[in-house]
C-alpha cells in the first residue's frame, strides 16, 4: 500500500515554546516534504490529547498514533518498569553515555520485552533533554544539606529513593501550585531542570541552583506497534530518518536553551558547581540503593552495563 | 421499583458525604503530618484524588435521580403538558444509550487503567475509573424507572 | 447541536455528553473509550479539590449562623444611612467574598439572611434582589475565587496572582455598586433607619462578630503568607469555621453536620460533572484544532492589543449571556490566552478581565445563575428582575472596562507580593 494517505496524531505534553515542539514540528515538516502531502502530522502540544500516561492509553488502543517525550516516562507504565532504570540519579556522566547505553546490544532485549507487555513501542530514540537540577532556599554541597530538606520532586520512585535516601522529605505538589508553595515556604526546595526553572521563574523564589545534572533524559518516539507494522517499509524508513533529524535539532535548540538559561540564573541566584558541589560524596551516599531492583525491576546486571561503559 | 430507587438515593447521598469527609479528613491529616511531624505519606495525593472523584460521580447519579442537575428549560418549560412528556420520554431515550456507552466502554477503560498505578502509590487508577462506569450504572436504573413511570403517566411535572 | 439539547430539557452536563459522544460517532477515528477516560481526567486533578472546600465553607458559615453575625457586623456601621441595607449587602459580600469562592454560593447565603430584613425595612423586592444579586458576583473576584482556580488549572497561570489580582477589582465593584444604590435608593426615597452607633453597642457587636470577621482574614493571609497549598488553605478555613461553630457559638450539632456534607458534596458534584463533560471537550476542542482555527480568526482581524482585548469583552460577554460560565470558560480561554500572550498582555490580567467577565454573564438573560436563584428566594418574576437589575449590570461592566484598560488596578497587588 505505496499510495496510502496517512494522518498521524502526534502528542506532546511541552508547550509552544519547548525544543520538544520544534522537533515535532520539524518531524512533521520533514514527513509531509518526503511524501508529497501523502502523510500528513498533526501535532497536538501542551496535553491537549492528556498527560503522558492517558496518551500512552490511547496509543495501546489505537486511538493515538504518536507520543513524543522522554524515555523516563516509559518506566511508569506497566511493563515499562525496567525503564525506571534510566531515571536513576547521578548514574549517567553526560548523554552520549545514556544515548549509547540504550542504543548498545545489552538493551535490545529489554526494549523487545517492555513492548510485548505494554502493547507501546518504541519507534526511535534521539535529542537531548536538560537535565535536572535543584533549586533551594538554602545552598547544598554535602550529603549532609540534604537532612529535612521538604523538597518537590517528580513522582518517580526511583527519584523518591533518592531523596529519601539523603534524609530529605520529598512532597507531591501539583507544577501550578510550585511557585506559590517555594514563595510560601510550603516546600523548601525543587528539582527542574535549568530551562524550567527559568521559564516558571522559580529564581525569583530560590535563593540556590545546584547544577548536580542528575537526571536525564532522551527523546523518544513511540508507536503502536501493530499500526507500525501496517507501515510500507519505505514509510518506515521516511519517519525514522524524520524522527532523527528531529532529535538533532532538540539537541542542538537544549544545548541553546540551557545556555542562556544558565546565564540568567548566574545572574539571579547563586548557581553551585562542581567540585564546589561533592557529587562524588553523594554518590557513594546513595551507593547500593538500587541494587535490590536489579533482577526485579530490570534484568540483573544491567545496572553494572550501563556503568560500566 | 419507585422504592428502591428511594432508598438508592438515600444511601447514595450518605455515600457521597462520607466520602467528602474522608476527603475533607485526609486532606487534614496530611498537613499535620506534614508540619507537626515532618512526614510525607505518599499515598495521600493518590487518595484523595480517588476519594474526589468517587464523591463526584456518587453525587452525580444523586443529582440526576432529583432532577437537581444545571438545566436550562426555557423552552420546554413553554410546552403543553402533553408534547412535554413525550418529549420527555424521547430525551430519556437518548440519554439511556449515552449511559450504555459510558458503561460499556468505561469497564474497557478501567479494564486498561489496570496497568497505570497512581503517581506515588502502587495502586491501579483503575479504581478511580472504575466511578464512571458505576455511576452510569445507577443512572441507568434511575432513568429506567423514570421512564416506566413516563410510560405509565404517573410523572406529571 | 450543544443548544439544541439544551434547550429540549437536558442538563447542561447530559447535553454536553450526548454531543461530545455524537461527535465522537460521526468523526469515527477515535474509540467512545475517549468519552470515559477524558471525563474522569476531566476532574483527575488535586487542584479543583480546593472547589468544594470552598463551598463547604459557605455552606457552613450559613448553617452554623456565620453570615447572620457577618450581617449584624455591617448593619451596626452601615446599617443607618438611607441606602443602607444595600451597604450591608455589598460589605457582607465583599467579607464573605473572602471565604468563600462561588458567586452562586454567596448569593444564596446573603440573599436569605438579607432579603427578608429589606423586606421589613420598605425596600422593594426588585431592588433588594438586584444589589443582593449583584454584590454576589464580587465573591469570585476577591480571593479565593473558584473561577480563577479553574483557569489557573488549564492554564498554569500562577493562581496566587490571579487570587491578588482580584483584589482591587473586588473592592472597586463594592464601590461602583455602593455608588449605584446610593443614587436609586435616593431617587426612591427609601427611609434612613436610626440605630444608636454607642461605644456599649460596638463593644457588644465586636464581641459577638469578631471571630467570624476574622475568618475571612486566615483565608486571604493563608493564600499570601500561608505554609500549605490552596487545597490546605480552603481545608483549614474549613477547620476554623467547625471549631467556631461546634466549640465557640455551638451553632451546629454532628448530625446538622453530615447533612451539610452530604448537600456540599451532592452540590459540587452538580459543578463538577460539568466538568468532566468539559473534559471531553477539551479533547474534541483539539482534535478539531479549533484553537488553530479562531486564533487564526483573530490573527487575519489584525486586532491589535486594545482591539482583542475589545474583542475578548465583547465576546465573552456575549457568551456568558447565552451559556454558563463554567464551560465557556474552560473552552475558550485556552485558546485566547497565547493570543494575549503574544500581544503583550499579561497572563494574570487577561485572567482576570476574563473571569469577572463572566461572572457579569451570571447576571445577564437568557442565562444567569444569579438571576434564577434571585427570582426563588425574592419570589419574582423573572422579567422584572432583568428589568431591575440593569443599573448595577451597568455598574459592573463600567468596572470592567476600567481594569481592562488601566492593567495596573489589576497587577499591582499581585507584583507587590511576588
Ligand atoms: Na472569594
Ligand atoms: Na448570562
Amino acid at each position: 500500500t505505496e499510495d496510502q494517505e496517512i494522518t498521524i496524531k502526534l502528542g506532546h505534553i511541552r508547550d509552544a515554546a519547548h525544543p520538544t515542539h520544534m522537533g515535532a514540528l520539524e518531524f512533521k515538516r520533514l514527513v509531509e516534504a518526503e511524501t508529497d502531502g501523502r502523510i500528513t502530522v498533526n501535532v497536538f502540544p501542551n496535553s491537549q490529547l492528556g498527560g503522558i500516561q492517558e496518551m500512552f492509553t490511547q496509543i495501546r488502543s489505537g486511538d493515538l498514533e504518536m507520543v513524543y517525550g522522554g524515555i523516563n516516562t516509559y518506566g511508569f507504565t506497566e511493563g515499562g518498569d525496567a525503564f525506571e532504570i534510566t531515571a536513576i540519579p547521578f548514574l549517567y556522566r553526560d548523554y552520549e553515555h545514556m544515548l549509547n547505553s540504550l542504543k548498545a546490544d545489552f538493551f535490545v532485549p529489554v526494549f523487545e520485552d517492555a513492548e510485548e507487555r505494554t502493547g507501546i513501542k518504541v519507534m526511535n530514540i534521539g535529542g537531548d533533554t536538560a537535565p535536572r537540577g535543584l533549586t533551594a532556599s538554602r545552598p547544598i554541597r554535602e550529603p549532609a544539606d540534604f537532612r529535612g530538606l521538604k523538597i518537590r520532586t517528580a513522582a518517580s520512585e526511583v527519584v523518591l529513593r533518592a531523596m529519601q535516601g539523603l534524609g530529605a522529605l520529598p512532597q507531591q505538589i501539583a507544577f501550578a501550585d510550585l511557585y506559590v508553595s517555594l514563595k510560601t515556604g510550603v516546600v523548601d526546595a525543587q528539582e527542574n531542570g535549568a530551562i524550567t526553572v527559568v521559564n516558571a521563574s522559580l529564581y525569583e523564589v530560590q535563593d540556590y541552583y545546584m547544577k548536580t545534572d542528575y537526571i536525564r533524559d532522551i527523546e523518544t518516539f513511540y508507536v503502536n506497534p501493530a499500526w507500525w507494522d501496517d507501515l510500507s517499509a519505505a514509510d518506515q524508513k521516511t519517519l525514522m530518518d524524520a524522527s532523527d533529524a528531529a532529535g538533532e535539532l532538540v539537541t542542538e535548540l537544549t544545548a541553546d536553551q540551557l545556555d542562556a538559561a544558565l546565564d540568567t540564573l548566574d545572574q539571579e541566584i547563586t548557581v553551585i558547581r562542581p567540585p564546589e558541589l561533592n557529587l562524588a560524596a553523594v554518590r557513594s551516599e546513595l551507593e547500593g540503593a538500587y541494587e535490590d531492583w536489579d533482577g526485579t525491576k530490570w534484568p540483573a546486571g544491567l545496572l553494572a552495563k550501563i556503568r560500566g561503559m | 421499583m419507585n422504592r428502591v430507587a428511594d432508598i438508592l438515593d438515600t444511601t447514595l447521598a450518605l455515600i457521597a458525604g462520607l466520602l467528602f469527609g474522608a476527603l475533607f479528613l485526609v486532606t487534614v491529616l496530611n498537613i499535620v503530618l506534614r508540619n507537626l511531624g515532618g512526614i510525607a505519606w505518599l499515598w495521600i495525593p493518590g487518595m484523595t484524588k480517588l476519594l474526589f472523584i468517587w464523591t463526584v460521580f456518587t453525587g452525580a447519579a444523586v443529582l440526576y435521580q432529583r432532577h437537581d442537575h444545571l438545566v436550562m428549560d426555557f423552552f420546554v418549560s413553554k410546552l403543553e403538558s402533553s408534547k412535554k412528556r413525550v418529549l420527555d420520554i424521547v430525551s430519556n431515550v437518548v440519554f439511556l444509550v449515552f449511559l450504555i456507552v459510558l458503561i460499556v466502554y468505561g469497564f474497557m477503560v478501567v479494564e486498561g487503567r489496570m496497568g497505570i498505578p497512581f503517581e506515588t502509590w502502587r495502586l491501579p487508577t483503575a479504581y478511580a475509573y472504575l466511578a464512571a462506569p458505576v455511576s452510569a450504572m445507577l443512572m441507568t436504573f434511575f432513568c429506567v424507572n423514570k421512564l416506566l413511570r413516563l410510560v405509565k403517566g404517573e410523572i406529571n411535572e | 447541536m450543544l443548544f439544541v439539547f439544551i434547550g429540549f430539557g437536558f442538563s447542561i452536563w447530559a447535553a454536553m455528553g450526548v454531543s461530545g459522544l455524537i461527535y465522537i460517532f460521526i468523526q469515527g477515528d477515535v474509540s467512545f473509550r475517549i468519552v470515559v477516560s477524558q471525563m474522569v481526567g476531566g476532574i483527575n486533578s488535586t487542584t479543583l479539590i480546593a472547589i468544594p472546600f470552598f463551598i463547604l465553607a459557605g455552606n457552613l458559615m450559613n448553617h452554623s449562623g456565620i453570615t447572620k453575625k457577618l450581617a449584624d457586623f455591617g448593619d451596626f456601621f452601615v446599617g443607618r444611612f438611607r441606602a443602607g441595607l444595600a451597604y450591608v449587602s455589598i460589605v457582607v459580600s465583599v467579607i464573605m467574598a473572602g471565604v468563600s469562592g462561588s458567586a452562586v454560593a454567596d448569593a444564596s447565603s446573603v440573599s436569605s439572611v438579607l432579603h427578608p430584613i429589606m423586606r421589613e425595612r420598605g425596600y422593594d423586592d426588585t431592588f433588594s434582589a438586584s444589589i443582593n444579586a449583584s454584590s454576589a458576583v464580587i465573591g469570585p473576584i476577591i480571593p479565593p475565587s473558584i473561577p480563577m482556580i479553574l483557569i489557573g488549572a488549564i492554564s498554569g497561570i500562577s493562581i496566587g496572582r490571579l487570587f491578588l489580582g482580584g483584589v482591587i477589582p473586588g473592592l472597586l465593584m463594592g464601590a461602583f455598586l455602593w455608588i449605584a444604590s446610593t443614587v436609586l435608593s435616593r431617587r426612591r426615597g427609601y427611609p434612613a433607619v436610626k440605630s444608636e452607633m454607642t461605644f456599649k453597642r460596638f463593644a457588644f457587636v465586636l464581641k459577638d462578630t469578631f471571630l467570624a470577621v476574622l475568618a475571612p482574614a486566615f483565608v486571604i493571609s493563608g493564600v499570601v503568607f500561608g505554609f500549605v497549598t490552596l487545597v490546605e488553605v480552603a481545608a483549614l478555613s474549613i477547620v476554623y469555621i467547625l471549631f467556631l461553630s461546634l466549640v465557640v457559638y455551638r451553632s451546629l450539632t454532628w448530625k446538622k453536620l453530615l447533612e451539610v456534607f452530604k448537600d456540599t458534596a451532592i452540590f459540587s458534584s452538580s459543578i463538577m460533572i460539568i466538568f468532566a463533560v468539559v473534559g471531553l471537550y477539551q479533547y474534541i476542542v483539539a482534535l478539531e484544532q479549533l484553537g488553530d482555527q479562531l486564533f487564526a480568526l483573530v490573527e487575519a482581524l489584525s486586532l491589535g492589543k486594545f482591539g482583542f482585548l475589545a474583542f475578548t469583552t465583547v465576546f465573552f460577554l456575549l457568551m456568558g449571556c447565552i451559556l454558563d460560565a463554567v464551560p465557556v470558560m474552560l473552552l475558550f480561554f485556552p485558546v485566547l490566552l497565547p493570543i494575549a500572550i503574544q500581544l503583550g498582555i499579561d497572563p494574570t490580567h487577561f485572567g482576570v478581565i476574563v473571569v469577572l467577565n463572566l461572572m457579569i454573564g451570571l447576571l445577564t438573560p437568557p442565562i444567569g445563575a444569579l438571576l434564577f436563584i434571585q427570582t426563588k428566594i425574592a419570589g419574582l418574576q423573572f422579567n422584572e428582575l432583568v428589568r431591575a437589575i440593569w443599573p448595577f449590570t451597568l455598574a459592573l461592566i463600567a468596572v470592567l472596562l476600567l481594569i481592562t484598560y488601566v492593567p495596573i488596578l489589576v497587577l499591582w497587588v499581585p507584583n507587590l507580593v511576588f
